[in-house]
């Protein structure tokens, strides 16, 4: 199976560019006909997406509520300081 | 004030924030002095690992950003002095733990926490796990993300947080951490090549 893993690896290591949108029209269209063949590839793409979509919901959230009320804390004390 | 959030924010975002704090607008310099301090805790958190240094980052990144925005000159550059001045606050940090030696550790360093080689010590998320602040910061970001995050080498790490957490380009990552932007691709991708191992997503996802 070499022949089926090398172009594997070649593509894998561009896939984080695929992600990004990194790469041109027509490298974008070789990974994606590529991953319509190769069951392998495609899930190596969705679960990476799903990586990057974790890490990105985790800088949506609101810090921790106890975190936040020291910062809010901080700022009052410091422009209260600068006011007065 | 809006603390509904203060979650990563992108470039423009900060460009009117940055704007308007700097022409006297209160409510905008107090949403910009809890953004920095959100982005130099999950900095502290997420990079060195420590959530005690936390508070110490924080209160550096509000007062530099406090002093910083009433000289500044160009609020497109902001964002990327605030990641520079939190990455350097925390490279400091840890540099003065002169009285905890087997503590230190370079950002730049390409081991990972705990891994033994280096005299690094591991990310305490299981050690420190049963602290009230140690739940919520668990809560928040969840276990297994951390761990997985924990996992990687410092400076996989640091980018990670820029690039996915805070939303930062590859350009501006490369800004922050002074690397070229193919290293920062290059150790990105690898970054989540393994994170997506410790998340086992696909599988328990």
């Amino acid at each position: 199976m070499t022949s089926q893993a090398r172009p594997c690896r070649v593509l894998m290591e561009r896939l984080s560019a695929y992600l990004d949108g990194d790469l041109g029209a027509a490298a974008c269209a070789h990974i994606s006909r590529h991953a319509r063949t190769c069951p392998r590839c495609a899930g190596l793409i969705r679960t990476l997406q799903q990586t990057v979509g974790i890490c990105r919901k985790a800088g949506q959230r609101p810090l921790p509520a106890s975190v936040r009320a020291r910062a809010r804390s901080q700022v009052e004390k410091l422009l209260g300081r600068v006011r007065d | 004030m809006n603390l509904s959030g203060e979650p990563a924010a992108d470039r423009a975002d900060y460009d009117v924030l940055v704007r308007e704090a700097a022409g006297g607008d209160r409510q905008a310099m107090e949403r910009l002095l809890m953004r920095a301090q959100a982005v130099a805790f999950r900095f502290s958190l997420l990079v060195c690992g420590k959530s005690d240094d936390a508070e110490d980052v924080m209160q550096e990144a509000l007062l530099k950003t406090y002093r910083y925005v009433s000289r500044i000159k160009r609020p497109e550059a902001f964002r990327a002095w605030l990641f520079r001045t939190v990455r350097n606050a925390c490279l400091l940090k840890r540099r003065k733990r002169v009285d905890e030696p087997a503590q230190v550790e370079s950002l730049d360093s390409g081991s990972r926490l705990g891994d033994g080689g280096d005299g690094a010590a591991p990310v305490d998320v299981e050690d420190a796990a049963k602290r009230p602040d140690e739940i919520a910061i668990n809560a928040w970001l969840g276990r297994r993300l951390r761990r997985a995050l924990a996992a990687l080498a410092p400076v996989d790490r640091m980018i990670v947080l820029l690039r996915e957490i805070e939303g930062l380009s590859t350009r501006e990552v490369a800004d922050v951490t002074r690397m070229s932007e193919a290293n920062v691709k290059t150790r990105l991708h690898r970054a989540r090549v393994r994170l997506r191992e410790h998340l086992e997503v696909g599988e328990a996802v």
